[in-house]
């Protein structure tokens, strides 16, 4: 598993940049070189392991919970919050309505596959 | 807080998010499954979006995907939103497509966090170890006994 903290981070860094910043591509590309090792892990081993662990049942349910988790989780990257539960969730709770209340200020793609949390 | 009113407070919240929509688009993935609201239930969610919570209880096992595939889906917006960023000339499309990265992969990052993670731990031999093997080189929890939340970034 890569770190996905250091991808947080990145993100922090990512996320307030002006496009018109010099650095925003470098941030993005080296952002998303750490990104993709963790998805090439995640998908290659990690999840597949962890497949042939669940039955069809329990993979759905998991599958469910993550679903209804990125609804009420912060939308912006945090990474000096703690990172397990308990305590995520209710650092989570505490910043998710700050992030979401300056999202309907930030400008999103138009066809937009849409930043409305209850599609994901 | 009351546990009652923090129920409430949860409930309003994801109504709120329910009824941020730009362009009017009215999707919602219940439990995993993606479903496109038709006409008729879409406006009447639009007018209450109590309706529309009603429509995640009601939706189909069927819908829903494996944690895999859920996550993989994650993964090709994420590399789909990228590819936006780093392939335009225009500053408005890319900071458009930087906040729709942004909002993707914060909320992905945490939600593996709080369930996928716990997941490796609790069904695979080694998962702890897996799970773990980031969180413990960054950062550290601990609660002192008037449970002020203090965290320490250990790197």
């Amino acid at each position: 598993m890569t770190d996905v903290f250091q991808v947080k981070e990145q993100l922090a860094e990512f996320q307030d940049m002006k496009s018109s910043d010099p650095k925003f591509i470098v941030t993005i590309k080296s952002l998303m070189e750490d990104l993709a090792q963790h998805i090439k892990e995640e998908e290659t081993h990690d999840l597949v392991r962890l497949e042939e662990a669940l039955s069809a049942r329990e993979s759905e349910d998991l599958s469910r919970s993550f679903g209804r988790t990125k609804m009420f989780v912060p939308s912006r990257s945090h990474p000096n919050a703690p990172n397990k539960p308990p305590f995520e969730t209710a650092i989570g709770l505490m910043t998710a309505p700050i992030d979401l209340v300056a999202d309907t200020f930030r400008k999103w793609p138009d066809k937009t596959v849409n930043p409305n949390p209850s599609t994901k | 807080m009351s546990r009652s009113s923090s129920l409430l407070w949860l409930k309003t919240l994801i109504n709120r998010q329910v009824l941020r929509t730009p362009g009017n688009n009215i999707i919602t993935r219940a439990a995993g499954g993606e479903q496109q609201l038709g006409g008729k239930e879409a406006r009447a969610a639009a007018k209450s979006p109590l309706l529309l919570l009603r429509s995640f209880a009601a939706a189909p096992r069927a819908m829903t995907p494996r944690i895999i595939d859920a996550i993989k889906q994650d993964h090709r917006e994420l590399e789909s939103y990228y590819d936006k960023i780093v392939n335009s000339n225009n500053p408005e499309e890319q900071t458009r497509f930087q906040n729709q990265f942004t909002w993707e992969l914060a909320r992905h990052a945490v939600a593996e966090e709080l369930i996928v993670y716990p997941a490796f731990e609790k069904y695979l031999k080694d998962g702890n170890a897996m799970a773990d093997k980031d969180r413990k080189e960054h950062q550290v929890v601990c609660i002192s006994p008037t449970y002020t939340i203090i965290c320490s970034d250990q790197r």
